[in-house]
């Protein structure tokens, strides 16, 4: 009678440790992960000016791997950094948001320079918008 | 003889479009934007308190005609619970499905701001918002701050989740409001 009490304690005790793991799960990890697709800027954006819903299914949702020139970079008021990938289009860019969960270096980063960037591609509105940004290499 | 004329007139329509385009300039009357606007919501359970912020929003206002313009990204808002980012993206707002919300509409006073002075403006805004495959009309009164060529745009207004489809299940009925709190702060510059 005992053991199986036991054996229902220890039970219980690791259901509710996989439980609270689960609850408190981390977020994604980008940083060591490898990109599904690489696309240059250019041709992401041309794809979703095309066809939205065709681009959404094919890039959405997705960590994916940008190949740009950088022509902006900012640093917003909430401690964000965005780097604008350019287009052919001045209005539209790809708008890469770096990870602000996997902090990384961005000191070497200038306008005008071309630049691998990996990030979970969240849709498209004036600009394609990339979230959890990282620098390739 | 004609060419005396001629140069007049070309002189005086020269002068003309030189004066209209100084006007335009001068009474500032153009377009404002971001891409990256401040979108958050709040939802006030008896079980749990919710919040995600969105610093990707996309707006536009054309001071002229008094046209608003928002798009929310819904991957784009960030929770502090992995989860709960799922839950949202997966359960309820089905972003794969609809992976952008939308707010189209015009400032009904619009005579009241001017967005070339300095200054806060009561801002009455109507117009049609579209989330997870749902419109409807949207009637809603925010601020309008001008202030050094730049306009902040802020605004909190409730959103029933029924209204737009959005399922909660049973189980965690009691950790997601009915009505969450939707705040736009979001600061546009001129084009």
């Amino acid at each position: 009678m005992k053991k199986i009490l036991i054996t229902l304690l220890v039970l219980g005790i690791v259901a509710a440790g996989a439980g609270y793991w689960y609850m408190n799960k981390p977020h994604e990890d980008v940083a060591g992960a490898t990109p599904e697709l690489a696309v240059n800027a250019q041709d992401l954006i041309s794809a979703f000016e095309t066809n939205e819903q065709e681009a959404n299914g094919k890039y959405v949702g997705k960590l994916i791997e940008v190949r740009g020139k950088v022509a902006q970079i900012d640093d917003t008021e909430d401690g964000s950094t965005n780097i604008l990938l350019e287009s052919a289009n001045p209005m539209s860019t790809v708008m890469c948001q770096l990870d602000p969960l996997q902090k990384q270096d961005k000191s070497g980063l200038a306008v005008g320079q071309p630049v691998n960037i990996k990030g979970l591609c969240s849709g498209y509105t004036t600009d394609v918008v990339l979230d959890r940004c990282h620098i390739i290499k | 003889m004609k060419k005396p004329v001629n140069l007049f007139h070309t002189i005086k329509c020269l002068f003309v479009v030189a004066v209209v385009a100084c006007s335009s300039l001068a009474f500032g009357q153009g377009k404002y934007f971001t891409r990256e606007g401040n979108v958050r919501f709040f939802s006030d359970a008896s079980m749990e308190k919710i919040e995600a912020k969105n610093n990707k929003v996309s707006a536009a206002i054309d001071a002229q005609t008094g046209k608003v313009e928002f798009a929310v990204l819904i991957k784009s808002f960030q929770f502090e619970k992995a989860l709960m980012q799922e839950h949202f993206n997966e359960n309820y707002m089905e972003s794969d499905k609809y992976p952008k919300a939308t707010f189209a509409g015009t400032i009904t006073n619009l005579k009241d701001i001017n967005f070339s002075r300095d200054g806060t403006y009561k801002a009455n805004v109507s117009g049609k918002l579209t989330m997870h495959g749902v419109t409807r009309d949207v009637n809603t009164m925010g601020t309008i701050r001008v202030s050094k060529g730049m306009v902040n745009v802020s605004n909190t207004f409730k959103v029933k989740l029924a209204d737009y489809n959005i399922e909660i299940p049973a189980v965690v009925k009691d950790k997601i409001a009915k009505e969450v709190e939707v705040t736009v702060d979001s600061n546009l510059k001129a084009m």
